[in-house]
């Protein structure tokens, strides 16, 4: 199960009632194809940097999935047919959250390594960027 | 020439991309002749050339500017974060670069792909006029 992070735009002008059928129809198909919506969220309405479809602002909303490859396909197939939905991206997530929970945990045993072996002498180890240097390399 | 503006810390000489012989050079290349080493990117004169050998090595390099990311312990940069992300293109909208921002290089190209991703959703613009 793979998690990703799909963030979508309706035109303005659609009706309120239309945009809350739309997102719902959109989940439902998540659903369908064997995927779950773990968050909605809808940011309304917002400027956007260049003109799409001849419109400077735009209704966004971010939906994040747990589902498989097809489940994510299906419902880039149902946005693309979606006559109000203008523009929509779709992230693969789960890999690089992983990683960076792997180095925030491998920082966060280094930092409390330090304090141990620090105790002695109250030196400023608040902020060591070492441990990066090695993570990333 | 990430690499070695790494170690240095963001240093300005360009011209040290390709060059064997380490930072500060081989003994007689101080005061950088101009065509000594056209190798590398674009090089900014610094104060004193490029080059200073023996021991000057590279001084003043813009204030030895972090990287914001480091700093804060942010792993993740995420391209819906336009406040952020939009501090770190100019106003044609392009991405600056890691000697200008201090940024280092593994978050230099989380930020790429962050930007690149905002562009395309029309967070932020691909090109910015006026």
């Amino acid at each position: 199960m793979r998690t990703y992070e799909v963030v979508f735009i309706i035109r303005p002008d659609t009706p309120e009632g239309d945009i809350d059928t739309l997102v719902e129809s959109l989940q439902q198909a998540v659903r369908d194809a064997g995927g779950q919506v773990t968050k909605m969220d809808k940011w309304g309405k917002r400027p956007l940097a260049y003109r799409v479809e001849r419109q400077r602002e735009g209704f966004f909303v971010l939906f994040e999935i747990e589902g498989t490859g097809d489940s994510l396909r299906e419902l880039e197939r149902r946005l693309k047919v979606a006559e109000p939905v203008i523009k929509f991206l779709s992230v693969r997530v789960d890999l690089e959250r992983k990683k960076h929970e792997k180095l925030r945990h491998r920082r966060e045993h280094q930092a409390a390594r330090k304090q141990r072996t620090a105790a002695a002498a109250p030196s400023a180890e608040a902020r060591l960027p070492d441990g990066q240097a090695q993570a990333g390399a | 020439m990430a690499e070695n503006q790494g170690t240095t810390g963001g240093g300005q000489t360009g011209g040290g991309g390709g060059r064997p012989g380490g930072p500060g050079g081989p003994g007689g290349g101080d005061r950088g002749p101009r065509g000594g080493g056209d190798r590398g990117g674009p090089r900014r004169g610094g104060p004193g050339g490029r080059r200073e050998g023996g021991g000057g090595g590279r001084r003043f390099f813009r204030r030895r500017k972090v990287c914001k990311f480091c700093v804060e312990k942010i792993d993740f940069i995420d391209y819906k974060e336009v406040k952020l992300i939009g501090q770190f293109i100019n106003e044609r909208g392009k991405i600056l670069p890691r000697r200008v921002t201090g940024v280092c290089t593994p978050h230099q190209r989380g930020l790429k792909v962050a930007v690149k991703r905002a562009r395309n959703i029309a967070l932020l613009p691909f090109q910015a006029h006026n």
